[in-house]
């Protein structure tokens, strides 16, 4: 349903751009020529900016990421657990004419304004010269200091200068030059972050944020609804977007979205097939989106539900968790389930699972949270299980990555190491460049498409209109009325314990290329 | 009707679960028992040891029972050192002190447990364990690891029990823990008690957490007993009454049974458990209350702020330093957000602000009443949430299933909607505080700890609350000020800060304040002087209820968007405990130094390497050894010190004129009785299968001074604390013909019986003209509501109260003590305290145990006038213990004589003297006790000089 209202919208906009043709609307013409039948067709010109996943890569932890949405991120989370003994999917006939309409977008970095007009003080942030931006990075000095994580990542201020000086190089964002700040946060607790909304939204007075206030949706929200900034590069649900007041964008797919997504997969894939009685399982803070969103898509593919659990312990309550689960698993036995869908980030279970002798067939559609539970169990080929995921993986690139990389190692001098092949000691440039390249893009992208009178209003309408996007690790995406999480191609994984580093078990790839838009 | 299904299995893993809560519980208990305090560090102490024993297995390929053995030693050596570091250290300060230095412990060995290497998880990657395999038996699937806890776990808990009933070691344990300095008399020394307790109970940890990983199977990822299995262990120790091994251990079986059910039958029904754990810790605390009995000790926080000098009390600006300093703190404040002008640091200015007024919530419930919560930041979220709720007009569902219904609320302007937050987090309150508060003791502690739990789990995901979002929206809406504003918001912040630092140092200041005072020093004495320990505990829980509600709308404003899985959570309410303590719970500028560390300093210098630590429960714990008072105890001896070194340099002010005062009884509501004014009929006492007064009859009559006699143990002071209301009893007890047997001790004070104690401590943190205000307070009481309200009449009965309790002192000639704290007087003086105390309580029956105890034999022969003085001063009639002889026999008209709880003589002095009962138990045979006994004139022939005589200045 909601496929056949975007494709209305996306008609009627269609229609109205055939009507007008004024400057205005040029993004809307651009969508539509790319979402047109036409479109299938290969496009002329740039057909080796397609995304294609190398030989070496896919599967490693390209998941689907539902909270952790940093801007480093390529979409899964633990990118440094990535294998080489996961396998390539072949692109479906559906994603390689995605793939052809998504190399319709400009060279990285290089945007075609959408619209001509006088350029001027058109919103907060916007001037006739410039557009700021802020950027919140995580804060792993502090998190050093603090004694939980041991990462050098680098200083990501000159990542965005780097990268938004080849913007400017290039002429800029419909002839405004792009500034930059940045904010530290903690990746816990809201104080950090709410200080970094404050910080942008206020004191900066920013166009735009680009990337999220990892883990911590308040922040997110504090930027969209409470000061009706855009936000680009972070996760949400449907909640949350019908509560902004501005546009916001994830380059994922959103927290709830991935439900049906991993449904629809599974279904095409044939893997909801025979699946014997079911249970599905979530936390108290999912409860009612898996109740209306995952529970019914199961319903509607078929599957008949005989068991629903929900846990309601403390996160880091090992021991409360642990005498939960083990009751859950008396109920599956005396259910006599078979599978149990697993939402989120509830897979410390699935040892009590093992411990209680329960053999059943696992799904869950967090990738990295679901690999860490299976990998950390005390017997991690005890389950058949399935995943979603992104092709790329670990240090994969495509070829807008390598272009991203490239732009900012001519502009700031530094070399890029792929994280997998980085001496010991070496600051990791890769994975922050990687992550902020995709979101720094798709606000380009997006920016030159909303022309020169760039306000919320028109970045929401060229979000609306745009359609297809190319972006740097995605093999297929695209924007729209009432899609605003752009990732649109997926993989199905499943878990082999002998996969991964020190065959320690990891997902690969059954799947050919799903474009979920398609 | 509610219909279960349980199966055998169910009921065994419950069994199992229950049986790891119960012997976590025991730890619990066996710390308490021997030291009064709840070992919030109970798991984290075995935390180490479990991770230790995974290492020496699996990194270092040890074999599983030497591994086994030296992890559980381990645990017993950590406790130790521990307990010789941080626990000897603050052996002397409060228990309050001590519970939060066990958090403390807590986060210390969880960052220990951090620093182990990494568990090598490449050969196994399942928890060692001594009996693996799964089997059949019975119909039921068990693991080898849950016959180990079936065996071990019973096999421990007896071993335990043994030892503490059966050994000399253990007698010693729990003397130590009833009554330290008897023990110490003894020659046992509770240090080393205390010691060999926490070794225990580190050993007991340490087997515990090896058998919850063993369970849980996995090596790696158990860093500490998460809040829902601690809020467990303690629910399971307080229905064990905190003594009781066995019942703590039938509890947590029986938790764990009762989590299993309700899982397993609502398995969809999210905080159902935790719903039911927060009703069983409450019922528990209500029913059980009255059983519970606390340890009679200060609950004070240190620092207390002294009187000034008497060289330097006149000078302006020292009687007015306090507000000095609070006037520059706040200038300094005011100016800030001119100096700092981004938004984004105003922001976590005001966050400063506001996490400093909740902390002032614990000054009140904490500094001054002497009791904790660990669930402030839970009040502060029924108060942010509802806020937001009313603000947004929501909804609110009423009743259960059929019988609910929906009321609309209207949306309500944001300051109005603070205010309505703050009150209803208040009436939450009276609700917990109800049962947690009538007893001493730590029993708020864990009931907090489960609303804690409760709101976080449950209660913020109520629709009412969440508005069914995970992240609630409060829009600070414009009103007369624009509010949205970082720096108006920021100054909104300060205004109402200061507005409660005046309104509850006001309140301080009145008869409210003394009351709340008195309670925490001393609630027996309080009692005593018709003071309700539970009812002032409410009040105090009612006001710093209002207040943590009123911080958290605040908060709420502050943040606009408030992630429910964010914010209010359990870890705010530990810190804001870390906020009270570390800047001193006793004033309410402590809280102001305690916010701007904890929340300060993290925030303005977030690259610091040393700003962690500090902020962290290492910096927490060597801030609790070296100054348990807080920076407030740092700054308060600064100043003391300063004071003294200038009062020094001045020359000593001229005395005040001594002021005679001729009567200090104004009473004209006295009753005429004609027959005893005082009547115990059958009485009897029974401390579990011991009676200590055994249907004992006892009359006084109008005026009439009757002694108590008998040996050590007879059961007279037993007795009387029965007729004051301080122990049950059987019997009857009539005052001036109305029975009170069933009345607690605070309303028999009121209808006139007055009570002095064989110890009399009174409130060592008041000054003597406070102690006598807090009597005085049984006849001008000082009302709650004008004391919050700072009605003009609350301060007229203010002035009247001290004028009085001036009257009395200058009366007893206490006039140079006045200021003095009661803990720095010697005994004698403490005693004509607590005789001013019962002129102040205008009693009519006087019951005074052993009223020259401690006192100098030279200073006992004064006594006896004034005694007389004071109670015809009163028109009361006397009952009095006392072992000194030649007084007893002097002031009394008429003597009764117990043995072993029993009356074996009564009647005249010299009727008791002759009584071969009386000679065979009490006088014995030796002549010259005997006359001793009668050596002196009776009370008809005496003469003493009047009071003011007595005591001069400088005397005692």
């Amino acid at each position: 349903m909601k496929k056949l209202l975007t494709f209305f919208a996306v008609f009627g906009l269609l229609l109205a751009a055939c009507a007008g043709g004024d400057s205005g609307n040029e993004a809307s013409n651009r969508a539509s020529d790319r979402d047109s039948p036409a479109s299938d067709a290969p496009p002329p010109t740039q057909p080796a900016e397609a995304p294609a996943p190398d030989d070496n890569g896919a599967a490693g932890d390209a998941g689907i990421s539902n909270g952790d949405d940093a801007p480093e991120s390529t979409g899964g989370g633990a990118e440094d657990e990535a294998t080489e003994d996961a396998a390539s999917p072949e692109p479906s006939d559906d994603a390689v004419a995605s793939e052809e309409v998504g190399a319709m977008s400009d060279p990285i970095f290089q945007p075609t304004c959408q619209g001509e007009g006088e350029l001027s003080a058109t919103a907060t942030g916007v001037t006739a010269e410039t557009i700021k931006v802020g950027a919140p990075q995580i804060d792993y000095e502090e998190l050093s200091n603090l004694g939980l994580v041991q990462l050098d990542r680098g200083d990501n201020e000159v990542i965005l200068q780097a990268l938004a000086q080849e913007v400017n190089d290039n002429g800029g964002i419909c002839g405004r030059m792009v500034e930059t700040v940045t904010y530290k946060f903690l990746p816990f607790g809201t104080d950090t972050s709410l200080a970094g909304c404050v910080y942008f939204t206020e004191d900066e007075q920013v166009f735009a944020v680009l990337g999220p206030f990892t883990r911590v949706p308040a922040g997110n929200i504090c930027v969209t609804e409470t000061h009706s900034t855009a936000l680009l590069g972070a996760p949400f649900n449907a909640e949350d977007r019908a509560r902004a007041n501005a546009p916001w964008v994830h380059l994922e797919i959103a927290t709830d979205r991935v439900l049906e997504v991993f449904v629809a997969a599974l279904d095409k894939a044939g893997l909801l097939a025979d699946l014997g009685n079911v249970a599905v399982h979530s936390g108290a803070g999912r409860q009612e989106l898996v109740d209306n969103v995952l529970v019914p898509a199961l319903e509607a593919a078929g599957v008949e539900i005989a068991e629903r659990t929900v846990i309601d312990v403390p996160s880091g309550d090992t021991q409360a968790g642990a005498a939960v689960w083990r009751t859950f698993a008396e109920i599956y036995r005396n259910a006599d389930i078979n599978t149990v869908f697993i939402d989120g980030d509830n897979v410390f279970g699935v040892e009590q699972l093992i411990q209680n002798g329960l053999d059943v067939k696992l799904f869950n559609a967090e990738f990295s949270t679901f690999s860490y539970g299976l990998g950390g169990s005390s017997d991690p080929g005890y389950f058949e299980a399935y995943t979603l995921g992104s092709p790329y993986a670990g240090d994969d690139t495509n070829q807008r990555t390598d272009d991203c990389i490239d732009a900012f190692e001519r502009q700031s001098g530094i070399e890029v190491i792929p994280t997998e092949q980085l001496p010991e000691d070496e600051t990791d440039w890769f994975t922050p460049v990687r992550g902020y390249c995709r979101v720094f893009d798709l606000f380009v992208q997006l920016a030159a498409a909303a022309g020169p009178n760039l306000t919320n209003e028109t970045l929401q309408a060229a979000i609306d209109g745009f359609g297809p996007i190319e972006l740097p690790n995605e093999a297929f995406a695209s924007l729209g009325v009432g899609k605003y999480d752009a990732r649109d191609g997926v993989v199905l994984m499943k878990w082999d314990p002998e996969a991964g580093e020190d065959n320690a078990g990891d997902f690969v790839v059954i799947s050919d290329l799903i474009d979920t838009a398609g | 009707m509610v219909a279960f299904t349980l199966t055998s299995q169910i009921v065994y893993l419950g069994v199992i679960d229950g049986l790891l809560i119960g012997f976590l519980a025991l730890g619990i208990v066996l710390i308490y028992r021997a030291s009064g305090v709840i070992n919030f560090a109970v798991g984290s102490l075995g935390v180490l040891s479990a991770s230790l024993l995974a290492l020496l297995v699996l990194n270092y390929g040890w074999p599983f029972w030497p591994a086994v053995i030296v992890s559980v030693v381990a645990g017993g050596l950590i406790a130790a050192a521990l307990e010789l570091t941080v626990i000897t250290r603050l052996f002397r300060a409060p228990r309050v002190i001590l519970l939060v230095a066990t958090i403390g412990i807590a986060q210390l060995c969880e960052l220990l447990q951090v620093a182990l290497p990494d568990i090598d998880v490449s050969m196994a990657n399942r928890y060692p364990v001594a009996l693996s395999g799964r089997w059949e038996i019975l119909g039921l699937r068990v693991r080898g690891v849950e016959l180990i806890v079936i065996i071990v776990v019973p096999v421990l808990t007896a071993a335990l029990t043994y030892y503490l009933q059966r050994t000399a070691q253990g007698r010693a344990i729990r003397a130590a823990a009833s009554n330290p300095d008897l023990a110490r008399l003894t020659a046992i020394s509770p240090k080393i008690i205390s010691t060999i307790t926490w070794i225990i109970a580190g050993l007991l940890a340490a087997v515990a957490l090896i058998l919850v990983a063993g369970i849980n199977g996995q090596p790696s990822g158990f860093r500490s007993l998460g809040p829902a299995t601690l809020v467990q262990v303690l629910a399971a120790a307080l229905i064990g009454r905190l003594r009781n091994f066995p019942a703590a251990m039938i509890a947590g079986v029986a938790l764990g049974l009762l989590r299993s059910l309700l899982v397993f039958n609502w398995p969809t029904t999210a905080g159902l458990y935790d719903g039911s754990l927060f009703l069983i810790v409450i019922a528990t605390t209500l029913v059980a209350g009255r059983r519970l009995t606390g340890r009679d000790e200060s609950f004070s926080f240190v620092p207390t702020t002294r009187p000034l000098p008497h060289a330097v009390a006149r000078l302006w600006w020292v009687r007015h330093s306090s507000r000095i300093g609070i006037g520059l703190l706040i200038a300094g404040a005011a100016i800030l957000p001119f100096l700092v002008t981004l938004a984004s640091r105003q922001l976590l200015f005001s966050e400063v602000l506001l996490f400093a007024l909740i902390g002032i919530s614990l000054v009140v419930l904490s500094g001054w009443t002497g009791q904790i919560s660990l669930g402030q930041a839970a009040l502060a979220g029924i108060g942010g949430l509802t806020t937001a709720a009313l603000v947004a007009g929501r909804d609110i569902g009423v009743g259960v299933g059929e019988a609910s219904f929906t009321l609309a609320l209207p949306d309500i302007h944001f300051l109005l909607a603070l205010l309505v937050g703050a009150a209803v987090t208040g009436a939450v309150a009276v609700v917990i505080g109800l049962g947690a508060l009538r007893i001493r003791g730590f029993h708020l502690a864990i009931a907090t700890l489960a609303l804690a739990l409760l709101g976080q789990q449950f209660l913020w995901r109520r629709p009412f609350l969440s508005g069914d979002s995970y992240t609630v929206s409060l829009p600070r809406a414009a009103g007369p000020v624009d509010l949205a504003d970082q720096r108006t918001y920021y100054f909104f912040s300060l205004i109402a800060l200061v507005v409660v630092i005046v309104l509850v140092a006001r309140m301080r200041a009145t008869g409210v304040g003394r009351r709340w005072l008195a309670v925490r020093d001393n609630s027996t004495a309080a009692s005593a002087y018709t003071i309700s320990p539970s009812r002032a505990g409410i009040q105090a829980f009612v006001v710093s209820g209002v207040i943590a509600g009123l911080g958290g709308g605040l908060l709420a404003g502050l943040y606009v968007s408030i992630g429910l899985t964010e914010r209010f959570q359990l870890q705010d309410s530990i810190e804001v405990v870390a906020i009270a303590v570390i800047g001193g719970a006793g004033t309410v500028v402590g809280p102001i130094l305690g916010a701007l560390w904890i929340v300060g300093l993290p925030a303005l210098w977030p690259a610091n390497e040393l700003v962690p630590l500090l902020t962290s429960s290492v910096g927490l714990l060597i801030l609790l050894m070296y100054f348990p008072g807080g920076f407030a105890q740092v700054v308060l001896t600064g100043r003391d010190r300063f004071l003294g070194w200038y009062a020094a340099r001045l020359p000593e002010p001229e005395p005040p004129p001594k002021r005679e005062v001729a009567s200090v009884v104004s009473r004209s509501d006295a009753v005429a009785v004609t027959g005893p004014v005082l009547v115990a009929e059958e009485v009897t006492v029974t401390f579990g299968g011991l009676t200590a007064v055994d249907d004992a009859s006892i009359r006084v009559h109008s005026g009439e001074v009757v002694g108590l006699i008998g040996t050590n143990g007879a059961g007279k002071t037993t007795l009387m604390n029965a007729i004051s209301g301080f122990v049950p009893c059987s019997g009857r007890i009539e005052l001036e013909g109305r029975a009170i047997e069933k009345m607690a001790a605070d309303r028999r004070a009121a209808l006139g019986l007055g009570r002095a104690f064989q110890q009399s401590r009174l409130f060592p943190d008041l000054t003597v003209l406070e102690t006598l205000a807090v009597a005085a307070e049984s006849r001008q009481r000082t009302s709650f509501t004008t004391a919050v309200a700072h009605l003009p009449n609350g301060y007229r009965r203010d002035q009247a109260q001290r004028a009085h309790a001036h009257d009395i002192a200058d009366f007893l000639g206490l006039g140079p003590y006045a200021d003095k704290f009661t803990s720095e007087l010697s005994t004698g003086t403490r005693r004509i305290v607590e005789l001013g105390c019962l002129l102040a309580l205008e009693a009519r029956v006087l019951c005074l145990d052993e009223p020259t105890g401690g006192v100098a034999q030279r200073e006992v022969e004064a006594f006896a006038p004034l005694l007389l003085s004071i109670k015809d001063q009163l028109g009361a009639a006397m009952l009095v213990i006392e072992h000194d002889m030649p007084m007893i026999m002097q002031i009394s008209h008429r003597i009764y004589c117990l043995e072993a709880g029993r009356v074996i003589a009564m009647g005249s002095p010299a009727e008791v003297r002759a009584d071969p009962a009386v000679i065979a138990s009490y006088l014995g045979t030796d002549e010259r006790a005997i006359r001793r006994s009668g050596a002196t004139a009776s009370a008809e022939e005496a003469h003493f000089p009047t009071p003011t005589t007595v005591l001069n200045e400088g005397e005692t």
